[in-house]
């Protein structure tokens, strides 16, 4: 994902429709708009968040930052513009959508020909206080290896927290909404006086238990939050973007950052500037604490064994320098690559040599006894 | 404390620990005698408060220990801060010292918070190694571990053995997959960069890529949590640890060989200040990494660095999509002949197309794409954004390392690439691997890669026909050593006439088609209408070998290793094995065993049955016997090894039919021509239980036992064996009188359990060889295929030399397959051994329809000197007590002292309750299960079990035998087992039960602890707490330890593994004490005396109704009965 605000959803011109002027009973189809791609579980808010974060739902599913980020909507939205706002985002009524730092925008077809402009704006961090973060996380390999990885560690409040952050919102002090509907201009359409085909005019939302009074939500607004969880379940780092922090530029920076944090970890002081992310490894490992049952032994015991890794030469001499291409230096003259695969064979013979070579036969010794 | 600690001040045993921190190796080890509790000098550096392990031996024993693999690697001296599990501020011992200890896990009881394991900080003074020396140090104390060669002498004082901790064997598979990343060339240069900002050059492992991401992974995932227990800049995170270690080690190596190979030369005189290259290589190839740079440049560097490595992990713009090739081989080749390769004139197809990544099996192809309109579209329920875009640029990634794909990028709407047969080849050979590394898909023809195609030679081998019925059937010329019988002097010596043959994998080429073949250039070629790759340098090779090679003859031994065991860099060309006529083929032709051998029928004067893979056995002991072949008989372990043999035994000697109802002298009429006799060298342990056998099943056999203080000697010895068919003695026996043995003339010499000979370098094994015999065969139950010096000492016994001196053997076979897992060297180790060994397991498929599902055997054992002694002075009390006592007062006495018998029987030390009171056995140390004939034997057979991979219970009546037991094999097994006893809680027996059982099928989930009890196959049952209603079908092998001499209790506890669920055969083995009442019981119960139908069902209260002289009759200790040597088991 780059940074860059993106455009999401085929169609995202509105087709201008002659015919229909007046608003209708249900919000008209939108062809191509852009839809749920995830199934959120029944609004039940808070238990799905805790059934996420206990792992125990499957990863297509709700994935436990979309279920975070939707958390201040289901505590303050009424529900049933919770409801709604969901049966449109599984609709497809969303003929746009825009992520860009600090704001959401997109355009939410109701009723009325005309899409409603909906935002969402939420406060992005200093530089400072990015600064501050991502030296934390970039201290802690866990979660750098996960940040590198795009994955996001559950636990990643607690690196916000010191610095007085959080990374979700949390509630109307750091999301505020509006839309075009009604209800937040405070009037229903002008549909002119005594105009039989008028609707009943859409029900006020009722304020949901201890939810803010003074924010309205409607179901576009929540239509579009609905959206954009379903975004951070792949994405998940796509919540860095909207704290003012594209991916790419936070992913740099732990790059970077671990190369100074790291002098400081290791007792040789330095550390390489490049480091590979490893599939499959680098996932926070059970605390010693909980392994006093088995302490000693791996939890496989056949496992080392079963680990085949020939000391032999490779099926294509130098894949990696072929890969890699021609190095990058302007003005470097030497013959690099060259050396370079000389280096690879020499150290390779010399391997495979040492290890055939075994050492000698142990002095006579008895059994007996 | 309620410490579980024997303190003892001699150290005989050290389990060695290993631990990467703070850019060395730290080595520690915990012994079996206490720590001093002093601290190293530099130990200060630890903060105070913690305090020193109790169990950690000190640098000074630690050095003196591991002197032998320590030689010429300079080890400095540290301290390391450990967290480990303890209780009560205690450090527990590790799983190997606690089974050393006879540490018996007890269940932390929730009421005692004090008894509760939790994590404490330790302090050990270690042992350090330099990166550099890491890998051969580590591999050299997994060596002095493994086997016999853990037992090392520290100046002279009793060896102490070195076991390696599980962290150590970690450490060791990290530092071969170093060395696997070096040799694969997946390393990378790399920049490194400290706190005050300057750099240097280091070389980083490179493990970005599938294949080594998930090696790194299993690595990961083998780690014991006791690998990251250090203090350290690591915080106990074991990845963080890994790669460390990964990388410091791979960096000392690659500059040690680039130091040594003076690589620096090649930048010498050239300017680093104007060459970001030279500047880099600097730090490169040279001793320090350092790299003198100003701050400009600088990061010029860091950054072009992390440019140009970091490419190599670039993935395409959709990480959903990714390209994929797919390579078709042409359809038309009409007109291309066998032996040809049709070169240009046919077109390969190398198509486009893209596949998700994570649904891997839906691929669109670049028609169908060109075809998409543009946008977002969906291909079988996956989104794809820009398909055409997508499709461009990851043509044009991959065009990069592929060069021919530029072409296609010309075309407006590419959809495919043709390819010359010359290309296609080099896109399979070449291209291939580095696309799919580089994270493309690629499809190849599903030939390619198949290794069964290779071109190499094949031995032929002419040897004369024998008449092979002849040879396994009666000819009056009796059996073995026979010599002018018409018989050829067979054996590994005999010479053969050979030459050698081009062959493709099975294909033998003639002279014209292999020219035909030359006279190619493209390594691509149709052969029997199919597609094989012959190398060009292979072909090269042949020429060049077959025409240094023309034939000749040679000895049969050494043509086989030459078939089955040759290097390529050594011939230059790969040898793919034998084709033979005549005997050799019969012998050493591809599963020729089942096909040429002759199958002998049972012979007279065995009495019962021989199974169908029995017959078999003893056909293929014959027909080895007969060509002069040393043979390996390693059935599983209650599959009849003992009867094979003797069957074999009978067989020669041609008993005439029913010789038990014709009255002859033994040794005159019955047989033909004499037969020298057989010398079968047995475990102590076995001897009363092979004469038994023989007794039961060939009773014509004349046994002669060389064995005890009045054995015979000399001339006497001579004499004696002459006039028998079979001599039993001991190992150690062997040994002793190896010169009065070697002046009798074999016929053979047979070595039961014949891992007694393991240690090739051991004096008794040495011995055993020296004694002259034109036959030997071996007999065990162990599987060989994991401990090689111990196959290669049996084979060298068997067939002296066939596998070469010991060292080279070491080199070229035992270190490859086990260290490095080498599965070629491993499959040429089996062709060469596979004809001399004959394996059967009890899950064979054409065993497994002859095994009954339960078969019942007697193992009879000895008493021991200590056990003797007892047995007697108890027998003779017992009978004067009971001669002057009467009524209640007699029958309590007689059964206070039958229990006394038993336990007497079972161990001197639970008749003599030196173990420990029950209520804290967790103090008692494990008594010698030497004291024991029953205990030996019972190790024994449970070291073979545990070995095969099986699991077995163990019955006594006793509870405090049963705890004895535990501890006891605890220690010689190494191993946990579980103990199952009347007074164990009902929580915990539910635990222990589902441990052994291990089953997950009824929603069993195995916990930490059940994990390592899957280590722990063995199970110990008092016949009270498991008499019913347990089901423990994971064992298929039942053992009655102490008898009941109810065979309805018995068969009670023997159906706790034999009930619904059970898939094996279930073995039971009943223990017997040969001479004592256990054996006279047994035998009244078989004989189904009067006496015994009043035994059973009554308990033991028909004793008490004995008379005294029948009392004495039952009880003595019978002269008879083959007694162990009093002097034997002390040796």
């Amino acid at each position: 994902m780059s940074g860059s605000p993106q455009r999401v959803g085929p169609g995202s011109v509105a087709r201008f429709d002659k015919r229909v002027t007046r608003p209708t009973l249900h919000p008209r189809r939108v062809v191509g708009g852009y839809r749920l791609q995830s199934r959120p579980p029944a609004v039940i808010p808070g238990e799905i968040a805790a059934e996420l974060e206990s792992g125990q739902a499957s990863p297509t599913s709700w994935t436990w930052t979309s279920a975070r980020w939707m958390r201040p909507v289901e505590q303050l939205a009424p529900g049933d513009q919770l409801a709604e706002g969901l049966e449109y985002a599984k609709a497809g009524q969303a003929r746009s959508i825009e992520i860009k730092p600090g704001l959401i925008s997109g355009r939410v077809q109701g009723r009325l020909p005309q899409a409603y402009r909906t935002s969402i704006r939420m406060p992005t961090f200093t530089p400072e206080q990015w600064e501050r973060v991502s030296t934390a996380m970039s201290g802690q390999a866990k979660y750098a290896a996960a940040l590198l990885a795009g994955e996001l560690p559950t636990n990643i409040e607690d690196l916000f927290a010191p610095a007085g952050l959080t990374l979700f919102p949390t509630g109307t002090a750091d999301l505020s909404v509006s839309c075009e509907c009604d209800v937040f201009t405070g009037k229903p359409h002008d549909y002119g006086p005594g105009d039989p085909s008028a609707p009943p005019p859409e029900p006020k939302p009722k304020p949901a238990r201890g939810a803010n009074v003074g924010m309205p939500w409607c179901k576009h607004v929540c239509c579009l939050m609905y959206l954009v969880a379903d975004k951070l379940g792949p994405n998940p780092l796509t919540i860095f973007m909207l704290r003012g922090m594209p991916e790419q530029d936070l992913v740099e920076r732990l790059r970077q950052a671990r190369v100074l944090q790291g002098l400081q970890r290791t007792g040789a002081g330095a550390i390489p500037v490049y480091t590979a992310h490893v599939p499959g490894v680098g996932r926070a490992q059970v605390p010693l604490e909980e392994t006093l049952a088995n302490f000693w032994m791996a939890d496989d015991p056949d496992a080392l064994g079963a680990l085949d890794m020939p000391i032999a030469p490779p099926e294509v001499s130098h894949p990696l320098l072929r890969r890699v291409g021609p190095s990058p230096f302007t003005g470097a003259k030497f013959p690099i690559t060259g050396l370079l695969a000389t280096c690879y064979d020499v150290i390779s013979e010399h391997v495979i040599r040492e290890s055939e070579s075994t050492s000698p036969e142990p002095e006579s010794s008895d059994s007996e006894g | 404390m309620s410490s579980a600690v024997v303190s003892s001040t001699s150290l005989s045993l050290l389990v060695v620990h290993a631990h990467w921190s703070d850019g060395a190796v730290h080595l520690w080890a915990e012994g079996d005698g206490e720590h001093d509790g002093t601290l190293p000098a530099d130990g200060a550096a630890a903060p105070a408060a913690d305090p020193p392990h109790q169990h950690a031996a000190s640098v000074e024993q630690l050095r003196a220990a591991l002197a032998g693999p320590l030689a010429g690697i300079e080890a400095g001296t540290g301290s390391l801060t450990l967290a480990l599990p303890a209780k009560s501020g205690v450090a527990l011992p590790s799983p190997h010292l606690a089974h050393a200890l006879g540490h018996v896990e007890v269940e932390a009881e929730p009421e005692s918070p004090e008894a509760v394991t939790t994590l404490g900080r330790f302090v050990v003074s270690t042992l350090t190694i330099k990166p550099g020396d890491a890998p051969r140090t580590l591999d050299a104390l997994e060596d002095l571990a493994s086997g016999e060669m853990g037992r090392t002498s520290a100046s002279g004082e009793r060896p102490i053995t070195v076991v390696a901790g599980e962290s150590l064997h970690f450490l060791a598979a990290a530092s071969r997959f170093v060395r696997h990343l070096l040799a694969q060339h997946r390393v990378v240069p790399m920049v490194q960069q400290d706190q005050s900002g300057s750099v240097a050059g280091i070389w980083a492992p490179w493990l970005g890529d599938e294949q080594t991401a998930a090696r790194a992974a299993h690595l990961l995932a083998a780690m014991p949590a006791s690998s990251r227990a250090a203090f350290d800049s690591f915080g106990h995170d074991g990845w963080t640890m890994i790669d460390d270690f990964l990388l410091r080690v791979g960096d000392a190596i690659c500059r040690r060989v680039l130091v040594q190979d003076t690589m620096q030369d090649a930048i010498e005189g050239r300017d680093a200040a104007t060459d970001l290259h030279v500047t880099w290589l600097a730090g490169l190839l040279g001793e320090g990494p350092e790299i003198d740079v100003r701050t400009g440049p600088r990061n010029d560097l860091i950054k072009g660095v992390r440019r140009w490595i970091g490419g190599l992990e670039e993935r395409g713009s959709g990480a959903a999509w990714r390209l994929l090739v797919k390579l078709t081989e042409p359809l038309d080749l009409k007109g291309v002949d066998d032996f040809a390769t049709p070169g240009d004139k046919v077109r390969w197809t190398l198509s486009l197309h893209l596949q998700s990544v994570p649904e891997p099996e839906v691929i669109a192809d670049a028609t169908d794409i060109w075809l998409l309109p543009p946008g977002a579209a969906s291909v079988e329920g996956q989104r794809i954004e820009q398909p055409q875009e997508l499709l461009l640029s990851e043509l044009g990634r991959a065009a990069r390392l592929y060069k021919r794909l530029e072409k296609v990028l010309e075309e407006s709407e590419p959809t495919e690439l043709e390819l010359t047969t010359t290309d296609a080849y080099k896109f399979l050979r070449e291209f291939r691997p580095l696309l799919i590394e580089q994270g493309f898909g690629v499809v190849a023809p599903d030939w390619w890669d198949s290794p069964t195609v290779r071109l190499g030679a094949r031995m032929l081998v002419q040897s004369d026909d024998i008449d092979l019925t002849s040879i396994g059937a009666a000819d009056d010329q009796g059996g073995v050593g026979s010599t002018g019988s018409g018989t050829p002097q067979l054996g590994l010596a005999s010479l053969v006439s050979y030459r050698w043959q081009i062959a493709v994998g099975d294909t033998n080429l003639t002279l014209e088609q292999f020219e035909k073949l030359a006279a190619q250039h493209s390594p691509l070629i149709r052969l029997n209408g199919r597609w094989v790759e012959i190398r060009p340098e292979d072909v090269k090779a042949a020429i060049k070998f077959i025409r240094e090679n023309p034939g000749g003859k040679m000895e049969i031994g050494r043509a086989l290793r030459l078939a089955y065991a040759s290097d390529v860099r050594d011939t230059g060309v790969p040898i793919l094995g034998m084709d033979a006529t005549g005997w050799v083929a019969a012998v050493f032709g591809d599963a020729s065993a089942n096909t040429k051998m002759p199958m002998i029928e049972a012979p007279h004067g065995f009495i019962g049955t021989l199974r169908a893979y029995q017959l078999k056995g003893l056909s293929w002991l014959a027909f080895l016997d007969k060509l002069g072949l040393g043979a390996c008989l390693a059935d599983d372990m209650g599959l009849g090894k003992t009867i094979q043999l003797l069957a074999l035994l009978a067989h020669e000697r041609k008993f005439v039919a029913s010789p038990s109802a014709v009255p002859v002298t033994p040794g005159t009429e019955i047989r033909g021509k004499r037969i020298p006799p057989t010398l079968l060298i047995v475990p102590m342990s076995v001897v009363s239980n092979w004469v038994h056998e023989a007794r039961r099943f060939t009773p014509d056999l004349r046994v002669m036992v060389h064995h005890g203080l009045e054995r015979k000697t000399g001339d006497a010895l001579v004499t004696g064996a002459q006039d028998s068919d079979m001599v039993i003695t001991t190992y150690a026996l062997a040994h002793r009188d190896r010169e009065d043995l070697s002046k009798v003339t074999w016929g053979r010499i047979v070595l039961d359990e014949a891992q007694n000979i393991k240690n090739p370098t051991a004096k008794q094994t040495r011995a055993i060889h020296s004694i002259p015999s034109p036959r030997r065969f071996a007999l065990t139950g162990t599987p060989l295929e994991n401990r090689l010096i111990e196959l290669w000492s049996i084979m060298d016994f068997l067939n002296p030399g066939y596998l070469g001196p010991a060292s080279e053997f070491r080199s070229k076979f035992a270190v490859p397959i086990e260290r490095y897992h080498d599965k070629q060297r491993g499959s040429q180790l089996r062709g060469l051994v596979q004809p001399f060994v004959l394996r059967r397991l009890k899950t064979d498929p054409t065993v497994i329809t002859d095994l009954p599902e339960k078969v019942e055997t007697k193992e009879y054992c000895y008493l021991t000197p200590e056990q003797a002694g007892l047995y007697q002075t108890c027998v003779s009390d017992m009978l004067a007590a009971a001669e002057r006592a009467e009524g209640i007062q007699r029958r309590g006495l007689v059964l206070a002292g039958l229990i006394k018998l038993k336990q007497i029987c079972n161990h001197p030390a639970h008749f003599l309750k030196e173990f420990g009171p029950e209520n804290s056995v967790a103090t008692a140390a494990p008594i010698a299960a030497a004291r024991s004939g029953k205990c030996q034997r019972l190790s024994e057979m449970l070291q073979e079990i545990v070995a095969a991979g099986d699991k077995a219970l163990v019955f006594t009546q006793f509870r405090q035998m049963a705890h004895m037991l535990a501890t006891m094999l605890r220690q010689t097994l190494d191993r946990d087992v579980l103990l199952l006893h009347g007074g164990t809680p009902a929580g915990q027996r539910t635990q222990i039960i589902s441990d052994f059982q291990g089953d997950k099928s009824h929603g069993y989930k195995p916990t930490a602890r059940s994990i390592r009890a899957n280590n722990a196959p063995i199970l110990i049952l008092s016949l009270k707490a498991g008499g019913v209603g347990l089901n423990l079908t994971a064992a298929n092998h039942v053992f009655h330890f102490d008898r009941w001499w109810n065979p309805a209790v018995e068969s009670q506890a023997t159906d706790r593994a034999y009930r619904i669920g059970q898939t094996r055969t279930v073995q039971v083995h009943k223990f017997i004490v040969s001479g004592t009442l256990e054996e006279r019981i047994d035998q009244m119960i078989e004989e189904k005396t009067q006496l015994a139908d009043s035994i059973i069902g009554h308990g033991e209260q028909w004793l008490t109704e004995l008379s005294t002289s029948q009392l004495r009759d039952l009880l003595t200790l019978r002269a008879d009965a083959v007694e162990p040597d009093v002097e034997e088991v002390i040796l």
